[in-house]
């Protein structure tokens, strides 16, 4: 505990002066009663991420969820539409369903949530129902809605690119620029386990003045996880890999204790000149034990993630370097501590990076292009690749 | 001025994000503690294991010795060990054959025919159970007594009535005296059957081959597999085949142990090569693990057998009644074997006890030649001509 103390400060020091927009909302304006967005990105990419075996397992890390490689060639990355409608004066449900390119072609529910402000002197509002977290903007990515088309490896790493869950949030504004909320999952994603739970607390806040934009937050969070397979591969006791080499369904059970800290700053426009920064780190824990069908070793780990994003837009083009790395300790002890390390491809002392140079540009008002390069040292043996993208928004309704 | 503005606004910019780009930032790094050290490090014994492979477990009332080996050794080859004097253990187990025998089904020292496949004796310290239908006998020093002792069928022979006789013979052999009392030091009469029993484990628990060129494909090696072989392996390991649920792991079973488990997952078969009678009834004397358990459902479940040396041990299948690996891959892309004729006749194909592992599926003549090179890169040349596994009488 006293390390996740420690090593929160840390990441946190560079919030003293920060704060947030939430740009991830689709929730109705006061004025507005109802509103269909809807939104898809589509890229094509000159390599694939994952390794020669089709795998996308990153050495020092158990990924999950959606974390899911680009691949070579042309291919949808996602097409959601968002709805929202005022029910009363106090009460909103919002939805969000979508097709994203992580191994699935149906259509999914992503969000269905109702809102509730009761009265009270102190703005406060009470969500339930499958939501999108409130955390982090990180913590649910769309590459129709983002600036980049990948996510963060913070977020692949971390909790399996985005999370949809069940669960309950209270959020309170104790002023009109800063926000706290409690959020209470069932655990139906990544690092936690279905029915085991996973918990978060928040603050955020955001500032303008004299044309200088800032947002931040800090966010902990505990998920406990029990037999939690890479569940991007396995499917009951088989393995799913693209070229047929077998894994050994190594599954983690135990606690993953999470601590992180944004900020977004933007300077005031001059000459249609406007520079901005985006930062995030955070810091995971796990411990528990690692087994297959016969083995077991106790595991600890301690990871930490980042990434810088400076950008300078001018007029409708925007150009964005993004730097991620992590760095990953990982303990394991016990007779299986070793074949399962291996399994379970934890062994490594390299720190994973990633570099990309972008230039985003607003052809349209609803229609947007990308331009990507990226460095990729994510895996022993990684392709840098170029990307070109293009990325359609629209509000189809409001009233 | 606004230009200063925004040269300074980009500057302050740049400057955290220069700042950030240097934290945090930790060497990335994993530390194994395997325990005591001896499930990998431990190479007092000669295993002829690689390092990097776990060690299979030894029971605590036979720890190995290269001594108990060498004397293990030289009773393995001795015809005195049975109760005619005419067959010794590599009567049936022949190094050049990875210890099996190449014939159906071998004859014992007085001519009576055993009803199983003679097994290759490779890797056998890591057998989770040690036959091929008994999950009862799971280590070496329980199985040893059987083709010794037994009398359903006969093997060796020894019997109450000839067993001092054996034992006068080896008493009476010069080396035996050196290689018992160096075995068993301290012991006052060492020429026993107890020692024999724990000899004859410790060489069996010796006889490891990992020196195959899958293994140094595995190790890095990329031309140490044919083009034809690396696409067989692919279509072992796929979900096509189902292969690797019932042979996979560093011995090609699944019915494998050894000291990073917790416990053995004993694991039994039935791949329908019978069903007599409809219901999965299989040939009288060759019914696996129900011959112990008495339980319907294991009519014709058998020990999946590792796959390594696979291309020396022919004929196949618990009761060889499969000449060539050929065949055996046929036989499992068929889901199982018809037998149209004669006293075995019946589906196996429709047997209901067979593992919903072993179904149909399509392969082309190339495939199928694919997956032989596979099996036959499973062949370890050091292994079945290494002296140290050799006849010491020659």
């Amino acid at each position: 505990m006293l390390r996740t103390v420690t090593s929160f400060a840390l990441l946190a020091a560079p919030l003293a002066v920060f704060a947030h927009t939430d740009a991830h909302k689709h929730t109705p304006e006061p004025t507005t009663t109802t509103e269909v967005g809807a939104a898809a990105s589509m890229t094509w990419h000159s390599q694939g991420a994952a390794d020669s075996d089709g795998l996308w397992r990153i050495p020092g890390v158990m990924m999950g969820g959606h974390a899911l490689p680009v691949e070579k060639g042309g291919k949808l990355d996602d097409a959601i539409l968002w709805g929202s409608h005022r029910l009363g004066e106090r009460t909103t449900v919002s939805a969000k369903a979508g097709v994203h390119n992580d191994g699935s072609t149906s259509i999914e529910l992503e969000n269905l949530t109702l809102d509730y402000q009761p009265n009270t002197r102190k703005p406060v509002t009470l969500s339930a129902g499958l939501l999108e977290p409130a955390f982090t903007p990180s913590a649910h990515h769309h590459p129709s809605t983002a600036i980049f088309a990948e996510s963060t490896l913070l977020a692949d790493a971390f909790w399996g690119r985005s999370i949809h869950d069940t669960g309950v949030r209270v959020t309170g504004k104790p002023t009109p620029n800063t926000e706290v909320g409690i959020e209470v999952w069932n655990g139906d994603f990544f690092p936690a386990s279905s029915g085991e739970g996973a918990q978060d607390i928040y603050a955020k806040f955001n500032h303008e003045r004299a044309g200088w934009d800032v947002s931040g937050g800090a966010w902990v969070m505990q998920a406990t996880a029990k037999q939690r397979s890479d569940d991007r591969y396995f499917d009951a006791d088989h393995s799913h890999t693209p070229s047929g080499v077998t894994l050994t369904d190594v599954q983690f059970s135990g606690d993953t204790r999470m601590a992180g800290t944004w900020f977004a700053l933007s300077a005031p426009e001059t000459h249609g000149i406007k520079a901005g920064l985006h930062y995030e780190a955070a810091q995971a824990q796990s411990s528990g034990t690692l087994a297959d069908t016969t083995r077991q070793a106790s595991y600890e780990s301690d990871h930490l993630a980042y990434a810088v994003t400076p950008n300078v837009a001018w007029r409708n083009v925007k150009l964005s370097y993004r730097l991620e790395k992590l760095s990953l300790e990982n303990d394991l002890s016990g007779n299986g501590a070793q074949v399962l390390a291996d399994a379970a491809n934890l062994i490594t002392t390299a720190n994973p990076k990633r570099e990309t140079v972008q230039v985003n540009w607003q052809l349209h008002k609803k229609v947007g292009a990308r331009l990507a390069y990226t460095k990729d040292k994510t895996l022993a043996e990684s392709d840098n690749r170029v990307s070109v993208g293009l990325v359609w928004q629209d509000t189809l309704y409001k009233k | 001025m606004s230009y200063l503005v925004n040269v300074s606004s980009a500057a302050l910019l740049l400057g955290c994000a220069i700042l950030l780009a240097g934290c945090p930032q930790k060497d990335s790094r994993t530390t194994i503690n395997t325990g005591d050290g001896t499930t990998f490090a431990s190479r007092d014994f000669n295993w002829n294991i690689p390092a990097d492979y776990p060690l299979p477990v030894v029971p605590i009332s036979n720890p190995l010795t290269e001594e108990k080996f060498q004397l293990g050794k030289h009773l393995f080859y001795d015809r005195r060990l049975s109760g005619n004097g005419t067959q010794a253990c590599a009567s049936c187990h022949i190094q050049a054959l990875a210890f099996s025998d190449g014939v159906t089904l071998p004859l014992g020292s007085t001519g009576e025919m055993h009803p199983r496949h003679s097994q290759a004796l490779v890797n056998i310290a890591y057998n989770a159970s040690v036959n091929w239908g008994n999950p009862t006998t799971v280590t070496l020093e329980q199985q040893a007594p059987i083709p010794i002792f037994g009398e359903f069928p006969v093997e060796l022979g020894v019997n109450d009535d000839n067993k001092e006789a054996v034992l006068a013979r080896f008493r009476a052999e010069p080396r035996y005296t050196g290689l018992f009392s160096r075995a068993f030091p301290g012991e006052t009469d060492p020429i026993n059957f107890d020692n024999i029993i724990r000899a004859l484990a410790s060489f069996g628990r010796g006889l490891n081959s990992f020196n195959t060129p899958f293994d140094r494909h595995e190790a890095g090696d990329t031309t140490a597999l044919s083009s034809s072989a690396i696409r067989g392996m692919r279509l072992f390991f796929d979900e096509k085949t189902e292969c690797f649920h019932c042979h996979g792991g560093l011995n090609f079973t699944q019915s494998s142990f050894d000291r990073t488990q917790l416990f053995a997952e004993m694991v039994f078969f039935n791949n329908g090569l019978y069903n007599l009678d409809g219901r999965g009834r299989y040939p009288e004397g060759g019914e696996g693990i129900y011959e112990i358990t008495g339980k319907p459902e294991d009519m014709g479940r058998f020990r999946p057998p590792t796959l390594r040396n696979i291309a020396l041990t022919a004929p196949y299948m618990h009761d060889g009644s499969i000449a060539t690996l050929e065949e055996v891959v046929r036989h499992y892309a068929a889901g199982g074997r018809n037998i149209t004729t004669g006293p075995n006749a019946g589906d196996g194909r429709l047997n209901p006890n067979k593992s919903s592992f072993v179904r149909p599926f399509d392969l082309t003549e190339q495939e199928l030649q694919d997956m032989v090179a596979f099996l036959e890169s499973l062949t370890d040349d050091d292994f079945v001509t290494n002296p140290r596994f050799a006849n010491p009488w020659e």
